[in-house]
């Protein structure tokens, strides 16, 4: 390794970016030479330089000026579509188990709704072949025509 | 009370509290303010740069990802509004990265006899391009892959460009420090 690959390992060892190897490399050269030594050194004071934090004035017209920003811009929000998830998080808010003991009750009850209707005779069928039986009143044959039920006729006429 | 985080206080702007911005403004103006300065050299224009940044906060809430780095995220859109204040003056071309300095003023004409205020005039000199990166790195601390975020270049572009400010800058201070030496 020349001069100009340890100056370049020191600028990755200043920022910790050696190994352990490249390390001890650097170090060995560096107790020699007086030219990488001082490389190492300068850049060590300007780090700490630069670490050091310079007082800065901010201007108080720029912390007004940022300040009333909100009251200046108008926000170009975009509206973001509902998704799934977050409709269910905001709006619905029922637990998953919940809302699947529902839901399967819910089909039951459909399924079995629909079995019954289908397997069940409507009920004006069922008038239509219903069968009367008045007990204990004798046949009785009426000539002519009448329009209220035979029973009460039959009772007038006699 | 532990403070609010970045994404906190992001998802609040995001509602629109003003207050939230005010908070994030004063977490980070000096810095931010610091950065554009030092780009700029220019107490006005770091202004603008550091008030156009939280405009894009206020108006871009929205558009930040909640994976990205907040940090970096703020430096990159302060660095850029410095650049764009820069590109208005004049362009950043490629040949200009042929030489490291701006203004390669000799050491001996400099009147300060404080090395931080050499150190600086020195720093301040660097091309921009060497500049940014130096100070992201030294003054911020900030990672070889935020300072890539940052600027949009490789990791290998900014350890190299990191490594080319250090040895422009020890060329110039060695004598000065040999000097004071003796």
């Amino acid at each position: 390794m020349d001069c100009q690959d340890i100056q370049e390992l020191s600028s990755r060892f200043l920022d910790i970016d050696i190994d352990d190897k490249d390390s001890r490399v650097l170090l060995a050269h560096v107790a020699m030479c007086e030219a990488c030594r001082s490389f190492l050194s300068t850049s060590l004071r300007v780090r700490s330089s630069l670490a050091a934090r310079i007082q800065l004035d901010i201007s108080e017209s720029l912390d007004e000026r940022v300040r009333n920003i909100p009251l200046r811009t108008r926000r170009t929000t975009k509206r973001k579509r509902p998704t799934f998830t977050s409709l269910w998080q905001n709006k619905l808010a029922i637990p998953l188990p919940a809302f699947a003991l529902i839901a399967l009750l819910a089909l039951t009850t459909s399924v079995v709704s629909i079995w019954v209707l289908r397997h069940t005779e409507p009920v004006e069928k069922q008038a239509a072949t219903k069968v009367v039986y008045i007990v204990g009143v004798p046949p009785v044959e009426v000539q002519g025509s009448y329009a209220t039920t035979s029973h009460h006729k039959t009772l007038t006429e006699e | 009370m532990q403070p609010e985080s970045d994404e906190l206080l992001l998802e609040h702007i995001r509602e629109g509290n003003r207050d939230a911005l005010a908070r994030l403004y004063e977490r980070y103006k000096v810095r931010l303010y610091a950065l554009c300065f030092r780009l700029l050299k220019n107490e006005a224009k770091a202004e603008d740069a550091v008030h156009d940044t939280f405009v894009k906060i206020w108006n871009g809430a929205d558009a930040i990802e909640k994976s990205q780095s907040f940090r970096s995220w703020i430096f990159r859109v302060a660095r850029n509004e410095a650049f764009m204040m820069m590109r208005q003056k004049k362009s950043v071309g490629d040949d200009a990265l042929e030489t490291l300095w701006d203004d390669d003023t000799p050491l001996g004409l400099l009147a300060e006899k404080d090395s931080k205020e050499i150190i600086q005039r020195c720093v301040d000199g660097l091309k921009v391009e060497y500049r940014e990166v130096l100070l992201l790195r030294e003054y911020e601390q900030l990672s070889y892959e935020q300072i890539a975020e940052i600027t949009g270049a490789t990791e290998s572009s900014v350890k190299s460009r990191i490594f080319k400010a250090r040895k422009a800058l020890a060329k110039k201070l060695e004598p000065w420090f040999r000097e004071r030496v003796k």
